[in-house]
């Protein structure tokens, strides 16, 4: 089934011989066979053999040629060109050294497609971008360190509105770690009965004078809080 | 005869690598009608053609100690050719708005300088007027397609060859060959409809330089 469209499409490699050799001899057929695609590759023939025929026309005559290659033997020595110390020719039979192979592996140059580089560049910018991106700021908290006190250890609860930790320097009498002594079921009571007890021999303390012959701070004592908030208040 | 020549060829190349001029300019003798002749088609005018003939030996000059005779010397040559070619354009294009000559100092100046076998005896207005709207036809196409039609008819490259010294598809090569075929065609004027080659080849009215 001849079509116009598609045989006219292969006429401009039918005249640059550019078509295969079963490929040309169909076109041609269907060329011979078509009246309109016949004058389609007559006018396609015609314009390039008018191109040629000027072009042989367009040629300088034998006389300029002399003056030409003077003019140009003066150019060429007007600009000398420094001799080469190290040839890299081939000659047969003979292998190119190492260092020809090191300086060519060193200045090997690959012709890239303008959008791949630029998609690759890219690319390199992100990487790099990501690469050199400050890491996000973790916080450690670093476990509080083990005090070896000689006073007991209490767990108090204490009520904490925001996460903070609190330390209190407590400084206790040696009447009240006596005391404490005498009573040991109060280390072992619920926080808020702590934070009761403590209130309660505070104001007694205030209410009675102090006595500070002989006071002497007894270590830090460590309080291990609780985190929580009001509505994990007990 | 060919041995020799190949023979004297590669001599002379070895000595214009070693930095004889002398020996370059004895190479240069094989090949510069062919060069020019494709430089003034490219360009048009003869002085241009000149200049650029000059650039592209002078670079083969410099790059001659890279020729490693993997490829003929004229296919090496070739390729600094069309690199020389493609860099004129661009620089052209900064010099000059429109480097395109004018048909009638095609007709008058640029065929009067670069003088022709159009001027014998034998000459005909036909010729000249046909040579004119070549050229000039050929003067309205971009510079890449001028180049690769020129490539293709001039110097006989295939798609491949021609895409490979390019540095692009076959089938762009392809495209931008149908595209240069088709504005010569209508350029021309070659009516398909029309037997008689001598309406065919006279200029039409559409042209307006006519």
């Amino acid at each position: 089934m001849h079509d116009c469209r598609r045989t006219q499409a292969q006429l401009t490699d039918l005249v640059c011989d550019e078509l295969p050799q079963a490929e040309r001899v169909r076109v041609r057929a269907e060329t011979a066979a078509c009246g309109a695609c016949h004058a389609e590759y007559r006018a396609l023939a015609e314009t390039l053999r008018a191109c040629v025929r000027a072009e042989t026309m367009v040629q300088p005559p034998e006389d300029f040629w002399p003056g030409y290659h003077a003019r140009l033997s003066q150019h060429l020595q007007a600009h000398p060109v420094a001799p080469q110390t190290t040839t890299r020719t081939f000659v047969a039979g003979q292998r190119p050294t190492s260092l020809w192979w090191w300086r060519r592996a060193l200045t090997a140059s690959w012709r890239v497609p303008a959008p791949v580089a630029a998609v690759v560049a890219l690319l390199l910018v992100v990487l790099s971008a990501l690469a050199l991106r400050p890491a996000p700021a973790n916080i450690v908290l670093a476990a509080p360190p083990q005090v070896e006190s000689a006073a007991p250890e209490r767990i108090v609860t204490v009520p904490v509105v925001q996460e903070k930790l609190v330390t209190r320097t407590i400084y206790v009498t040696r009447r009240d770690q006596a005391q404490s002594r005498r009573t040991p079921q109060v280390s072992r009571a619920s926080g808020a009965q702590l934070a009761g007890t403590a209130q309660e021999q505070t104001v007694e303390r205030s209410a009675a004078p102090l006595m500070l012959t002989g006071f002497q701070p007894a270590g830090e004592v460590k309080l291990r809080v609780i985190k929580g908030n009001f509505t994990h208040e007990q | 005869m060919a041995t020799e020549f190949l023979n004297s060829e590669s001599e002379l190349i070895a000595c214009a690598q070693a930095g004889d001029c002398e020996a370059f300019c004895a190479l240069t003798r094989h090949y510069e009608r062919r060069i020019y002749s494709l430089a003034l088609h490219y360009c048009r005018a003869a002085r241009d053609a000149e200049d650029l003939t000059q650039e592209v030996w002078l670079r083969a000059f410099r790059a001659l100690a890279d020729f490693r005779g993997d490829a003929s010397f004229y296919t090496w040559l070739r390729q600094i050719m069309i690199h020389a070619f493609l860099n004129h354009r661009r620089g052209a294009a900064v010099r000059h708005a429109d480097t395109t000559l004018q048909l009638s100092q095609l007709a008058e100046g640029a065929l009067d300088e670069a003088p022709t076998h159009a001027r014998d005896a034998e000459t005909t207005l036909h010729d000249r007027l046909l040579v004119a709207q070549v050229m000039d036809a050929l003067g309205e196409l971009p510079a890449q397609q001028r180049l690769i039609f020129l490539l293709k008819h001039d110097e006989g490259m295939t798609y491949e060859e021609i895409a490979r010294a390019l540095g692009c598809a076959p089938g762009t090569v392809k495209k931008a060959l149908f595209r240069a075929v088709a504005k010569l065609r209508m350029r021309l004027c070659v009516e398909t409809e029309s037997s008689d080659e001598a309406t065919r080849l006279a200029p039409c009215a559409a042209s307006k330089n006519f």
